[in-house]
């Protein structure tokens, strides 16, 4: 059974780039349907047990999944704003056709053609290659966080965690703190890659940290019962006689993310590869506004980044999508003015390098 | 540095963070040694005592305007601040970790890469009942520790079922 709907403005992804933009744009007076395939707006902010970074006058220092709660509440209290949950979009066609699918509270397809779309949907997990990898007890770090964070669930008993980045220290912080013993962190580069204080967080309860290592191999009869790590040489392979078996049931992926960018390709958005942002991503420029004049893109799906970034850019897509219904105040360019001053300030430090980088590859790559 | 590769820091950035052994009043000692965009502990000190230009410096101690409120201990994301007064040989450190200590309860003292070097008296426990707030346990420990001890772990309780 399909059903037919009147949007305005539709916004893909309830996390915090989602729920920015939907607030933004409610407040030029937009009519926003706002998607999420999970039962509970929020995306990623509900496993952020810990404190954020950042500006103090911008929510640093406030747990992730208070962030996503004051958000939240602001959103249920919108009247612009009506929210579908457990719904996943599932196609997004060339003659402007959304196509919902509901799972509750009736299970249904709808059909909508909105007049402009924000595609906040986030970012997957990268998956590396070593045998063993399928077998029960591999899991990616967001795994690993919605069953400790959001379903109360103890992943493992004892671990081993394949990457040093943020997510990779900050998720090793987590199990320390649901219980799980950490057996070491490897990390391939000779440096950690997130923040040192979150290394020296992890270590001061006895994690080793082992730059120039990696798994290269997960072994076990039904489930994850060992890994073995080997040093790496300059060229990145494994160094013969350097291996080591840890005695693990299970086996933490933080290898990095992808933008999930399925469903704005399948509309014509043009996406080009830049590694520097994750992959494939789709062209926006600093207005978050795409090829296409009324779709435009914001979070992680834009180029792998932070949840303050991500809600600094949808409020900047809902500025557009404001802009592209003919929406003029000087609101707006007061807002623009000032997200962008915020976004340059986040993005001064040397870990926004990587980022900055990718942002000038993808204007290069502006389509004709 | 091997900061950078073991995430302990190396001795020579520790170097002039400690108070004076005469100080009247608790010191707040900043193990933050990396330019990231973060300013918290700036922002609730009461009295200016971290100094930031920019919101990606490494924030910088005035000890002299430093009264020991132990607010950005609390604060740090990252939890790279503790406070440490001689005098009294007292540690505070934060602990985000379940069971929180009680006053008079003896835990193990760990230092910077988790080895038990003290077993240290708890004097005090701040933010126990705050369920966002990090908590921030005050212990006792000999003096030459005083550097050394960054975290603690309470020791498992014998369960009267065993
Ligand atoms: C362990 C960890 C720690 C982190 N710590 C910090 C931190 O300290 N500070 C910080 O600023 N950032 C942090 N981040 C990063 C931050 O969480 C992300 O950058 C941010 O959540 C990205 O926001 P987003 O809205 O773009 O995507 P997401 O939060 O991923 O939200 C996207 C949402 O869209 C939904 N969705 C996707 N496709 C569809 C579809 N077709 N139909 C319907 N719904 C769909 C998804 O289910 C999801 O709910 C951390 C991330 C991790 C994993």
């Amino acid at each position: 059974m399909s059903e037919k709907l009147d949007v305005q403005l539709a916004v893909v992804g309830g996390g915090p780039a989602g729920l920015a933009a939907a607030l933004a744009a409610s407040r030029f007076g937009l009519e926003v349907l706002l998607i999420d395939e999970n039962k509970e707006l929020g995306g990623q902010l509900i496993k952020q047990t810990h404190k954020f970074f950042g500006s103090h006058n911008h929510m640093a220092s406030v747990r992730g999944i208070e962030i996503a709660n004051r958000l939240k509440k602001e959103i249920r209290e919108n009247s612009h704003i009506t929210v579908f949950l457990d719904t996943t979009a599932v196609g997004y066609y060339e003659n402007g056709e959304l196509l919902l699918y509901r799972k509750s509270p009736e299970e249904k397809l709808v059909s909508c053609f909105p007049k402009a779309v924000i595609f906040a949907t986030g970012a997957r997990e990268n998956m590396l290659a070593f045998p063993g990898n399928d077998l029960p007890g591999v899991y990616g770090a967001g795994a690993v966080q919605t069953l400790m964070n959001v379903y109360g669930v103890l992943p493992a008993r004892k671990i081993l965690m394949v990457g040093s980045g943020n997510i990779g220290l900050i998720v090793s912080y987590q199990l320390l703190q649901a219980g799980t013993e950490v057996a070491a962190i490897v990390e391939i580069l000779p440096w950690i890659g997130g923040y040192i204080v979150h290394a020296s967080k992890v270590r001061r309860y006895g994690v080793p940290i082992l730059t120039r290592h990696t798994i290269i191999e997960a072994r076990g009869k039904e489930w994850v019962e060992e890994a073995v790590i080997a040093k790496v040489g300059e060229d990145f392979n494994p160094i013969e006689g350097t291996e080591k078996v840890l005695e693990v049931d299970a086996v933490c992926l933080a290898v990095g993310l992808s933008p999930i960018v399925e469903l704005v390709r399948q509309a014509g958005v043009y996406t080009p590869y830049i590694p520097e942002l994750g992959g494939l991503v789709p062209w926006h420029d600093d207005d978050m506004r795409t090829n296409l004049p009324n779709v435009f893109v914001a979070g992680d799906l834009a180029g792998i980044e932070e949840a303050t970034t991500a809600m600094l850019e949808g409020e900047l897509a809902a500025l557009s999508a404001a802009e592209y219904f003919g929406v003029k105040s000087e609101e707006i360019q007061k807002m623009r003015k000032d997200r962008k001053a915020r976004l340059e300030e986040l993005r001064a430090s040397r870990f926004s390098d990587k980022v900055k980088n990718g942002l000038q590859k993808l204007a290069a790559k502006r389509p004709k | 540095m091997k900061l950078f590769e073991t995430g302990i820091p190396d001795r020579e950035l520790l170097e002039g963070l400690a108070p004076p052994p005469d100080r009247a009043k608790p010191l707040a000692v900043l193990e933050c040694f990396e330019e990231f965009p973060c300013d918290p502990c700036k922002a609730v000190c009461p009295t200016d005592a971290i100094v930031m230009n920019r919101i990606t410096d490494i924030p910088r101690l005035i000890p002299e305007r430093c009264t020991g409120c132990a607010k950005c201990v609390v604060a740090c994301p990252g939890l790279a601040i503790f406070m440490v007064w001689p005098k009294k040989n007292l540690v505070w450190v934060p602990h985000e970790f379940v069971p929180i200590p009680e006053r008079g309860e003896i835990v193990d003292a760990l230092d910077r890469e988790g080895n038990v070097i003290a077993q240290a008296e708890v004097k005090a426990v701040m933010n126990a009942r705050k369920k966002l707030e990090t908590t921030v346990v005050c212990v006792q420990v000999p003096k030459e520790l005083l550097m050394e001890v960054r975290a603690i772990r309470v020791r498992e309780k014998k369960d009267a079922r065993d």
